[in-house]
């Protein structure tokens, strides 16, 4: 008798973790359908939405120079979804993409031996993966980026580890982006503590800060589909999903955390550090929010 | 009415003199080591808080390295970090209240 | 060096990525080093159908794209390239 009450106890608390298990990400979700949302509608019909979204912009370069609608995978470009000018110049340069080169390099890294005879092959026999970075890992109760899980197959085999945000880390990255291109981002939140650094970094994202008192909501979901001087700004959806990028402004290739790290410096913050706790929050909620997009890195930015 | 203008002449000319004689007054060591002090614990209160400003740091390294040959110049930059971080943490005071309004619903 | 080169009609166009650093020299109070490609040259058919002469002001990795007439469709073209400091590279491609 106790033998089966004790079964039916822990058949149910297990039945109702997984039950449960979803529920970290309720908020979250409510979160990511509201912002989907916001853009689709925004991007719907500009010239009839000018008054609400674009009240500074003339109705003949919404109707000029303005792509709509806009679908859900399109937002994947970036500004190059909404400003046709831009989209138009992105063309031209992606005739002979320019992360090609360093593509190239990062295959070689990625094939080439460590000394002790084995390869980033043997850590990721799989290399379809970046849809689900960065994750969050409730053994370690920290969130682990692409580039981490690369130094970390590194130093398991003996290398030292690379510099983050640039060089080589992002050519190697930019082939598992590479390899994963078509797969849907897929973010998960696997417990409480992930939803607290989910909600760290949507108030980094939302809160303003810095010198200039901004945040990265003004730029990225309020004036998305506005200029800023002459930059078409980008929707904050599917900011994630073509990196690494060959930003001409580099002249190479960086990652998402170095793209995020240069914008909060610009805007009057400090900025902050490769892997430090903030920047992998903010891009666990930013690649969150791009949840079911299809990923298309490298790719070329200004 | 003469008496009156001369009074305030005099007292005029008494006030800016001692002003005067306080600018050149020598600023002593204690006074800029106070002054980086507090403003070093005012960013690293805005720092834990991630809302200090992108040069405030800078601002009170080179204060440091100048306190022992420009004590003016450190003192002076001493005072703009520690304002920086007071605005910081003032304004994120202010905009916690008002930051969730602007999520999508 | 990538190259995509096409044929339409009796016109070939041809695109170059070149994978060269194009340094100036200028930089570091003009001790940094000096390497930029100062010759490139496109033969076809024993002609030359592009001749390229380069400054230091080119920059780094360089798309070159250009057009010429009197292509076939499986004809081969060289490029050719020397740099200041006499590294060249050379890559024989196919005219799809």
């Amino acid at each position: 008798m106790l033998k089966k009450l004790m079964k039916i106890t822990l058949i149910s608390m297990i039945g109702g973790s997984i039950l449960f298990a979803g529920s970290f990400n309720a908020q979250a979700e409510k979160d990511r359908k509201a912002f989907v949302k916001y853009f689709e509608k925004k991007f719907e019909n500009p010239v009839k939405n000018q008054a609400e979204y674009f009240p500074y912009v003339t109705k003949a370069e919404l109707q000029n120079k303005y792509i709509s609608p806009i679908s859900f995978q399109g937002f994947q470009d970036g500004p190059l979804s909404w400003y046709k000018p831009s989209k138009e110049q992105f063309a031209e340069i992606n005739e002979f993409a320019p992360y090609e080169i360093p593509l190239d390099d990062g295959i070689e890294l990625f094939n080439k031996p460590f000394a002790n005879g084995k390869s980033y092959s043997n850590c990721f026999p799989d290399q379809s993966i970046k849809q689900n970075f960065p994750y969050y890992d409730t053994k370690r109760d920290d969130i682990v980026t692409i580039g981490m899980a690369v130094n970390e197959c590194r130093v398991k085999n003996g290398e030292k580890p690379l510099k983050y945000g640039k060089g080589d880390l992002a050519k190697v990255v930019a082939y598992i982006a590479f390899k994963s291109r078509g797969q849907k981002i897929n973010i998960t939140i696997p417990s409480e503590n992930a939803a607290k650094a989910y909600e760290a970094g949507k108030k980094l994202f939302y809160k303003q800060r810095g010198y200039l008192a901004i945040s990265c909501n003004e730029c990225h979901v309020q004036s998305a589909g506005k200029r800023i001087r002459a930059e078409a700004l980008s929707p904050a959806l599917g900011g994630t999903t073509h990196m690494p990028v060959y930003r001409v402004k580099w002249g190479g290739l960086g990652t998402l955390q170095r793209r995020l790290a240069g914008c909060v410096k610009d805007t009057g913050s400090e900025k902050p550090k490769m892997q430090s706790k903030p920047l992998k929050e903010l891009a666990y909620f930013l690649t969150y929010m791009s949840n079911g997009m299809k990923l298309n890195g490298p790719d070329t930015r200004k | 009415m003469k008496k009156l203008l001369l009074i305030s002449t005099i007292t005029v000319a008494l006030f800016t003199g001692c002003a005067m004689k306080n600018q050149n007054a020598p600023i002593s060591s204690t006074d800029v080591a106070a002054a980086i002090a507090s403003a070093q614990t005012k960013y690293n209160l805005a720092h834990e808080e991630m809302v200090a400003w992108g040069k405030t740091k800078s601002l009170i390294v080179k204060a440091k390295k100048l306190a022992a040959t420009d004590p003016k110049k450190a003192l002076a930059l001493a005072n703009e970090a520690a304002y920086q971080a007071d605005t910081a943490l003032a304004q994120s005071a202010e905009f916690e209240k008002t930051w969730r309004a602007a999520v999508p619903q | 060096m990538g190259i995509k080169a096409k044929v339409k009609n009796d016109i070939a166009t041809v695109k170059l990525l070149v994978k060269h650093p194009m340094k100036s020299g200028k930089l570091g109070g003009g001790k940094g080093e000096s390497k930029y490609i100062n010759h490139l040259s496109v033969k076809h058919g024993g002609r030359v159908v592009y001749d390229m002469y380069p400054t230091s002001a080119i920059s780094k990795n360089p798309y070159i794209k250009f057009a010429f007439k009197g292509a076939k469709k499986g004809d081969m073209i060289t490029v050719n390239w020397t740099d200041n400091t006499g590294a060249t590279e050379k890559k024989d491609i196919k005219l799809k």
